[in-house]
């Protein structure tokens, strides 16, 4: 039963392009967009962590 | 009765004659309450679709045909005897191959894990067990659940069920095809960025994502603990919502789960559809293809002639949202992969071994500075959008579904990374914020494909969402849809 329409046993074949400079701009491209956001963080935010805050956000029941 | 409720009755005494397998979950399981059909039926009826459909479509890593005959022979001498273990009492199921079963392999979708065995059994698959359910195989998924295209080398591309040669959308491909193609009742998918959402909206069938919390994650393979969710995936709404009630509430072996109770089926059966709000993104803002924006402006259309309260709202740019959440997830995945992707590299497929690689030039601080944002992100959306409104409409897929031969992975990382993005661009943000969100079908689009909408609610009202897609799709009968094998590309 674990036989591919296209062939399991004849992958198309991989790529050759990616470069370890394509990574690492996509890395450093990531950080830069993360940097913005951070610059909104203060000090005093997120001190319970995640969990609470989620919980603080639900409605009652 | 009027011919409104005649109709239904009519097509479900015909699919129970016909072939039991085209049931929902929740007539199979009334079915089997009443006597018209035995667990053994549906088991047989669902294996003679696959030995139909997997050549085709390669919806499984692995059946088990013997023991899922034995397991529902030992549920109907059960039923006979007056013992029901639970909702799923001998309903066969089928679950992406990511959840352990102790001493049975769960490959992940990876060929580093071909002949792994577990040494636990995940939470969500004894709740299952212990309800009742049957286990009919482990489902095809891209590998360790890291690709949204649902491609696979190692067992083979799982194709969409309307046309093979189309992607089935990932990472839980298997799932999505195996339940729109009706070779089981239900599954377990897993949803990191889109997951469950990405192949339910590309196979017309329902899947959910729960609350971050709301279902237990212990023994199932992680990608990313800050991001990944489990959740069902079925034919229509109620059938979620029953799985739902299955597999939610506190389990000890997970912490992150959340204290409150799980939601009640009963609960979903009385909940009020027409009473909530729906907030909806303009059209002309979003980023989706013509052919999408189609279905999307249907949906509103169709929404809007139902007499349902609904109002436009402002959204938040999602690209930040989409980052932050990628800055995790790379950050989560290759401490997770490191020794793996120094060891056994080759093992990997390539564009998963790409994906990985730029997480380790991640820096800790803005891994942390990922996860803080969270908190407040989620914050403001619920103190924005959902100031005024109960629920939020989207779209899943920002594009049609496209070829397999379209997302060839010779293409360059840049050229993967654009397309996986315009596959989890509105999916992934909830991923992010933790809020329940679903895809359903809504249409399809000129290739004759299906295209989802997604439903997005406040944090642990699965149920909102649920009842408001279950009122939508009762009115436009699109879970009723059924591919065809024959349909060639």
């Amino acid at each position: 039963m674990n036989h591919s329409p296209d062939g399991a046993a004849d992958p198309k074949p991989e790529s050759g392009q990616t470069t370890q400079s394509e990574i690492s701009a996509e890395a450093q491209s990531l950080i830069a967009a993360l940097a913005q956001q951070s610059r909104l963080l203060r000090f005093d935010d997120d001190p319970y962590g995640y969990p609470v805050c989620l919980e603080s956000l639900a409605r009652e029941e | 009765m009027t011919i409104r409720t005649v109709i239904p009755f009519v097509w479900k005494v015909w699919r129970v004659k016909s072939d039991p397998a085209l049931l929902t979950l929740v007539e199979a399981s009334s079915a089997l309450a009443d006597g018209s059909l035995t667990s053994q039926a549906l088991v047989e009826a669902c294996l003679d679709r696959i030995r139909v459909w997997q050549p085709a479509r390669n919806a499984f890593i692995a059946v088990n045909a013997q023991d899922a005959i034995e397991t529902a022979r030992e549920r109907d001498t059960e039923r006979r005897n007056g013992y029901i273990r639970g909702p799923l009492h001998g309903i066969p199921l089928a679950h992406k191959d990511m959840f352990y079963r102790k001493g049975a392999v769960s490959t992940g979708g990876s060929r580093i894990r071909r002949d792994w065995k577990a040494d636990c059994t995940a939470t969500v698959l004894t709740r299952l067990d212990d309800a009742g359910a049957i286990d009919l195989g482990r489902l095809n998924m891209s590998e360790f659940a890291a690709y949204a295209t649902g491609e696979n080398p190692h067992y083979g591309h799982c194709h969409n069920a309307y046309a093979q040669g189309f992607i089935a959308g990932g990472s839980s491909s298997g799932s999505g095809t195996a339940i729109a193609a009706r070779l089981a009742y239900g599954a377990l998918g897993s949803d990191t960025g889109g997951s469950i959402r990405v192949p339910a909206s590309a196979n017309g069938i329902v899947g959910l994502k729960p609350t971050y919390g709301r279902v237990s994650r212990y023994g199932a393979l992680p990608r990313s603990w800050t991001l990944d969710h489990v959740g069902p995936m079925a034919r229509t709404a109620a059938d979620c919502a029953l799985m739902l009630s299955v597999i939610a509430g506190k389990d000890p072996l997970d912490p992150t789960t959340s204290s409150r109770a799980a939601p009640s089926f009963e609960r979903f059966r009385t909940s009020n559809a027409g009473d909530m709000v729906v907030g909806y993104a303009d059209p002309d803002r979003l980023e989706i293809a013509p052919e999408v924006a189609a279905v999307y402006e249907t949906t509103l259309r169709q929404i809007k002639a139902l007499k349902v309260p609904i109002r436009p709202v402002q959204m938040p740019d999602f690209a930040p949202m989409f980052n932050v959440a990628e800055v995790i997830i790379k950050s989560e995945a290759a401490s997770l992969h490191r020794q793996w992707f120094e060891s056994r590299a080759e093992d990997y497929f390539r564009p998963v071994h790409n994906r990985l690689a730029a997480g380790f030039e991640i820096p800790a601080v803005d891994y942390i500075d990922a996860v803080r944002l969270r908190s407040r992100l989620a914050s403001e959306f619920v103190h924005t959008v959902f100031a005024g409104v109960d629920i939020v409409l989207l779209p899943t897929l920002s594009v049609p579904v496209p070829r397999i031969s379209d997302v060839d992975i010779s293409a360059s990382h840049t050229q993967m990374r654009h397309l996986l993005g315009g596959l989890t661009k509105y999916t992934r943000p909830f991923n992010l914020l933790g809020f329940p969100a679903l895809s359903m079908p809504a249409g399809f689009t000129e290739s004759g494909l299906p295209c989802g909408v997604q439903l997005i609610g406040r944090p642990y009202e699965e149920f909102s969402i649920l009842s408001f897609a279950d009122y939508i799709l009762s009115k436009n009968n699109l879970c009723e849809c059924v591919p065809k094998l024959s349909i060639l590309v």
